[in-house]
């Protein structure tokens, strides 16, 4: 596929737009990555955009999810969304020193390193598995795309023995697959609904629940949710932000996390962000390292595990592919059809000016669009966006009120699951499996 | 203070007012379906671009009618240094 100039524009505005929009969702706190980023590209693949548009704004509002998520973690120690959770006690220490602003800043910066080290890093993979390819003269995305059945059943078991609630995730993949596999037949559902269902699962059943007393008492809270943000002044230098060893570190955090990027991105933060930094003794030093170096994880491991997915797999190796990226990620998806340059071009495009824009509006009016955003942006109106758009996609793919609420019934299995420790990686796998345990089960 | 008594629940880490949600949510589904099953064409290429449109209605409507449970302060940055 050639890149003429209308679709380079167009790419431009994607990246532009994906980055805007995706700073406010990011400051919103508590927002699960998977469950915002899935939408979106769903419905711009549903519009017919063409995908190396849809590849540029995904890769954009991933880029700067993982990066404003951390804005109102330092600010105000609420987490913005999953990936920042590993951040809070660092920051929370960092906000009673009174540094919060600094550790937004560094935060920041560790994004952009983060960002930075991915894309050469997806490169070095790429080259790794060509050369051993032409080494040993076989096509490995050709042998997984074969195998895949194999690969995905694989896929969920190794995922549930790497996941804290071993037996429990690997009991759940046989039913979860035969229950999938019945909705399909059953309902006529392509694979969008349930990436809609296991993407806002967790959600669904926290709501669901609510109608048993016991659950609703628990969740109860009195009065609005007090909320200190600490003013902070503009910084225009990225570059005087962090010290030599915040650099050096997060660059070596960067690239082991890009070398694990079939492993889940949160555990990865808190493995090698920990790890890498508690050496350490001051402790406002080390709380300053290990802000800066997680946030790089965040970035680099998400980018990583989808530039690599899409030019070397041609399958959703990485948690980041198989949840926040699904529809992109399909089998047999016109995502996988386009060249190795286009691929890059989408990539650079979409996180170069998404960083660029990101780091620039967070350093410059981070505190300021926090105070604005919490002040008029109702989670309320947030959350019913989210699953209205979900309602309508799942609609519109069979224009049946069943198929909706046999959906919703799912969502909130799949959600119970969730909370039990199976996470979304497994779920996944054993929804890309369920054709293929389906037939050796003869079903 | 009558007001800060008010019971909320918590969802997404945020204090959430559960009737206004519920009501929020049920007309913002009921809206969209009604308008997707009477007013777009049935056949119609676009079906999803014009669905955005009553789903972005209920979504200003929401954010207008429920207001955010936050009490917020702005402190001044006190550095340790």
């Amino acid at each position: 596929m050639t890149i003429d100039l209308l679709i380079l524009i167009q790419m431009v505005i994607a990246a532009l737009s994906g980055s805007l929009l995706y700073i406010i969702i990011g400051i919103i706190p508590g927002t699960d990555e998977t469950a915002v980023l899935a939408p979106l590209s769903i419905i711009l693949v549903a519009l017919g955009v063409a995908p190396l548009v849809v590849l540029t704004f995904f890769i954009a509002a991933m880029t700067t999810l993982n990066t404003t998520a951390s804005i109102p973690t330092a600010l105000t120690t609420i987490p913005g969304g999953v990936m920042a959770t590993p951040l809070i006690p660092s920051s929370q220490y960092l906000k009673e020193k009174g540094q919060s602003t600094n550790s937004m800043r560094k935060m920041t910066i560790g994004s952009l390193i983060g960002t930075l080290v991915a894309i050469p890093m997806s490169l070095l993979i790429f080259l790794i598995v060509y050369l051993l390819e032409k080494a040993f003269g076989f096509s490995l995305s050709k042998s997984i795309s074969n195998h895949s059945g194999y690969v995905y059943l694989f896929g969920a078991i190794f995922l549930s023995l790497l996941s804290k609630k071993k037996i429990i995730s690997l009991v759940s993949i046989l039913p979860l697959s035969i229950i999938i596999f019945y909705i399909q037949k059953g309902f006529n559902v392509t694979a969008t609904p349930f990436f809609l269902s296991i993407t806002s699962g967790p959600l669904v059943a926290s709501i669901v629940f609510l109608i048993f007393p016991k659950y609703l008492k628990n969740v109860e809270v009195k009065g609005n949710k007090e909320i200190v943000i600490d003013d902070n002044e503009e910084v225009l230098n990225a570059f005087k932000i962090v010290d030599k060893r915040e650099l050096r570190t997060s660059i070596l955090a960067s690239m082991l996390a890009s070398l694990t990027f079939f492993l889940s991105p949160v555990a990865m933060t808190l493995l090698i962000g920990d790890g890498l930094t508690d050496n350490v003794s001051n402790k406002k030093d080390k709380a300053f390292l290990k802000v800066t170096t997680m946030n790089s994880i965040s970035n680099s491991s998400y980018l990583v595990g989808v530039i690599v997915s899409l030019i070397i797999f041609k399958f959703p190796i990485s948690p980041a592919a198989l949840g926040p990226g699904g529809v992109i990620f399909e089998e047999g998806s016109i995502f996988y059809d386009l060249s190795f340059s286009a691929t890059m071009i989408a990539v650079l495009i979409g996180s170069l000016l998404a960083i660029s824009l990101t780091v620039f509006l967070s350093l410059k009016y981070a505190r300021k669009l926090t105070e604005i955003i919490f002040k008029y942006v109702s989670q309320e109106s947030v959350i019913i966006l989210l699953l209205t758009l979900a309602v309508v996609l799942i609609y519109l793919d069979t224009f049946t009120i069943s198929s909706v609420l046999i959906m919703l019934l799912f969502a909130t299995f799949s959600g119970i699951l969730n909370n039990y420790g199976v996470t979304f990686g497994i779920q996944f796998m054993a929804f890309y499996a369920s054709a293929f345990i389906a037939s050796i089960l003869g079903l | 203070m009558k007001k800060e008594e008010k019971k909320y629940i918590l969802l997404w880490s945020e204090h959430i007012d559960l009737v206004k949600f519920l009501i929020g949510l049920i007309i913002s589904i009921v809206f969209t379906l009604l308008v997707i099953r009477f007013l777009i064409p049935k056949d119609s290429e676009n079906k999803l671009l014009y669905s955005l449109i009553p789903i972005l209605i209920s979504f200003l409507f929401n954010a207008l009618w429920i207001k955010p449970k936050r009490n917020i302060k702005i402190e001044e940055n006190k550095d340790d240094n």
